[in-house]
């Protein structure tokens, strides 16, 4: 008898406890599902149809919007700026924030902390702040680095930096560096305080300095963290919008346009929903890729330090 | 990166090493003081550009005194009170929501593990990978379908539902490290599964909690797509968005611009002064999980 009341009571509480699961679980599922999966089908259901957003008439046109997405050398050239984006992270963010955070390993005192909190400050503000003021900094009046050219007596330099076709596009790189460094230095940093110490000073011990040991010891074992840095550099640079936006609006020209600035562009001021639903399908390819190539990467050296994929 | 996950003891002082390396230190110092400069001094400009006078501005001297015009300027200017309102309303209601979602979805991924919440687990966390361009324009025609278009809500619920994940995803990794024992105690005196996440599993994720919701603030605050999309009446617009046309409003003067700037970014160097730390980890385990 006393076996089956606690059966019975077992029953009760797992059912119970299967209504607490599914009405906690709930909320966050459903809201994601509105918010983000849904939109995917949505999404590539416009970018098959030629619509202006307002009319009730979306006209089915197939594949026509990719077919001129081919076709449009502005999409190229947004890519383009994508990838240089890219590039910019890869050879000169990476590195030079790996370095700082070494150095503030190295020194381990209050004011390499206390400088890890200043370059993430960029970070914290909001992008529209940071994007008017570098507008001021490359006003060609007032801005501050013609000012200072112009105080150099170095006249012929000073330029419309934002709207000058051939130096827009690094005008907004130099930005994106000034930016992003902090937040990358703090990952490198975190990686560099979670290494075990005894394996360090083993290698130490066993002679490996300086460079050696930077390059044989802490670089295989920062791969995973420098593949998380790397992999955000790349998933960041397809999702890069308010800056550039704030910045230039994707001019002169569409010469500073990256893919969801040109997307923004043609959904929602060309109101070429179609169109621009192409774009974000690119976009979204773009990011699914660079995920993927993470995946493949992390099984390749399985041997990660307890970053599970679930 | 919890604190425990900070080395265990320091290298041992060696007193031949630390000597040979100290001009090396300096060189290393010298490096770090240059880059705070780099990163400090065009929003140090910023605060210089806000106590000038137009005429300083055109002139490039120094603010003579240190005048608050451009800031009487702003805060009386019209909108700024209400753009205000707006982005407070929109950040402290997502922060709500995403605690309360996020906290009771991770508690029960970390609890209560079997083959469909794993699965469901995924699909939560999976949307990370989700770039948020891709959802812009059925978001905006869904919204204005049901009506909320222009309203706080448009905004309020995909930034809701965008930072739910990593707040699963906090607050998860924060639960699997509680013991089951006290709530299984708590169990056995009769506790309902809902007491035990109340009473017992909530008040211990007070730090993860503190991560998740400092960070959210941050990011609510400073989010200028969803708004920019969704608030199309000029009195609607959160901060950012107001701040990003208030060129128009004062179209030459820059030192008034500036001083808006700073009024907006404020509040959010008083919570960094404060909490850099708990931004500082929000951020490594969000972009860990990337």
């Amino acid at each position: 008898m006393p076996a089956k009341i606690e059966n019975n009571w077992k029953t009760a509480t797992t059912l119970q406890r299967k209504l607490f699961i599914g009405c906690f679980i709930a909320p966050a599922l459903l809201l994601i599902i509105v918010y983000a999966y849904w939109p995917i089908f949505a999404t590539i259901n416009f970018s098959l149809h030629s619509w202006n957003g307002i009319s009730k008439d979306m006209t089915w046109v197939g594949f026509d919007n990719y077919i001129r997405l081919f076709k449009d050398p502005y999409f190229f050239s947004s890519l383009k700026n994508n990838l240089l984006i890219i590039g910019v992270s890869l050879l000169i963010q990476l590195p030079l924030s790996f370095m700082t955070a070494y150095m503030i390993y190295k020194i381990k005192n209050k004011w390499g902390e206390f400088s890890k909190v200043i370059y993430y400050l960029p970070c914290i503000s909001t992008m529209v702040m940071i994007g008017l003021l570098w507008r001021y900094i490359y006003d060609y009046q007032q801005g501050t680095l013609n000012t200072i050219l112009r105080s150099i007596h170095l006249p012929g330099l000073a330029k419309v930096w934002l709207t000058d076709p051939n130096t827009a596009m690094g005008a907004i790189l130099v930005v994106v560096v000034w930016v992003y460094f902090g937040y990358h230095c703090l990952i490198h940093s975190a990686g560099l305080n979670s290494l075990p110490n005894e394996i360090i000073e083993a290698a130490r011990i066993d002679g490996a300095t300086g460079w050696l040991l930077i390059g044989q010891v802490i670089i295989p074992m920062m791969s995973e963290v420098l593949r998380v840095s790397l992999i955000i550099s790349l998933i960041g640079s397809f999702q890069f919008f308010d800056l550039i936006w704030i910045m230039t609006s994707g001019g002169p020209f569409h010469r500073t346009d990256v893919l969801a600035t040109y997307m923004y562009n043609r959904a929602f001021q060309a109101r070429e929903f179609g169109y621009g639903g192409a774009i974000a399908v690119i976009i979204l390819i773009c990011a699914l890729g660079a995920t993927l190539l993470q995946n493949l990467w992390q099984r390749e050296n399985a041997k990660g330090d307890g970053i599970d994929d679930i | 990166m919890t604190s425990k996950m900070k080395p265990k003891y320091y290298y041992p002082p060696d007193k031949q090493l630390t000597e040979t390396k100290k001009p090396k230190n300096i060189l290393i110092n010298l490096f770090l003081l240059f880059l705070n400069l780099v990163i400090l001094v065009p929003l140090f400009y910023l605060v210089f550009l806000s106590f000038q006078n137009l005429d300083e501005y055109y002139k490039g001297l120094w603010p003579q005194v240190l005048r608050f015009d451009n800031y009487k300027l702003i805060v009386t200017a019209e909108h700024f009170w209400r753009w205000g309102f707006n982005s407070a309303l929109i950040a402290i209601i997502t922060l709500g929501a995403v605690l309360l979602f996020g906290s009771m979805a991770g508690y029960v991924v970390a609890k209560f593990p079997s083959k469909p919440i794993r699965f469901l687990s995924m699909i939560i966390l999976g949307a990370i990978m989700i770039p948020v361009h891709m959802v812009l324009m059925p978001v905006f025609i869904f919204s204005r379908q049901i009506g909320i278009i222009n309203t706080p809500w448009s905004v309020i619920g995909p930034t809701v539902a965008f930072g739910i994940p990593l707040a699963v995803f906090i607050f998860r990794g924060f639960f699997m490290n509680i013991p089951n024992s006290l709530a299984e105690a708590a169990r056995i005196d009769g506790a309902s599964e809902l007491d035990v996440f109340l009473r017992i599993m909530l008040p211990m994720a007070k730090p993860a909690a503190a991560t998740v919701g400092i960070f959210t603030f941050l990011s609510s605050w400073n989010a200028y797509l969803f708004p920019l999309v969704m608030l199309q009446n000029t009195p609607d617009y959160t901060l950012p968005v107001g701040l990003a046309t208030i060129g128009t409003q004062f179209s030459t003067n820059y030192p008034a611009q500036a001083a808006a700037m700073i009024l907006v970014s404020l509040p959010m160097i008083l919570i960094y002064t404060k909490f850099n730390q708990q931004v500082i980890r929000g951020m490594v385990e969000g972009a860990i999980k990337g």
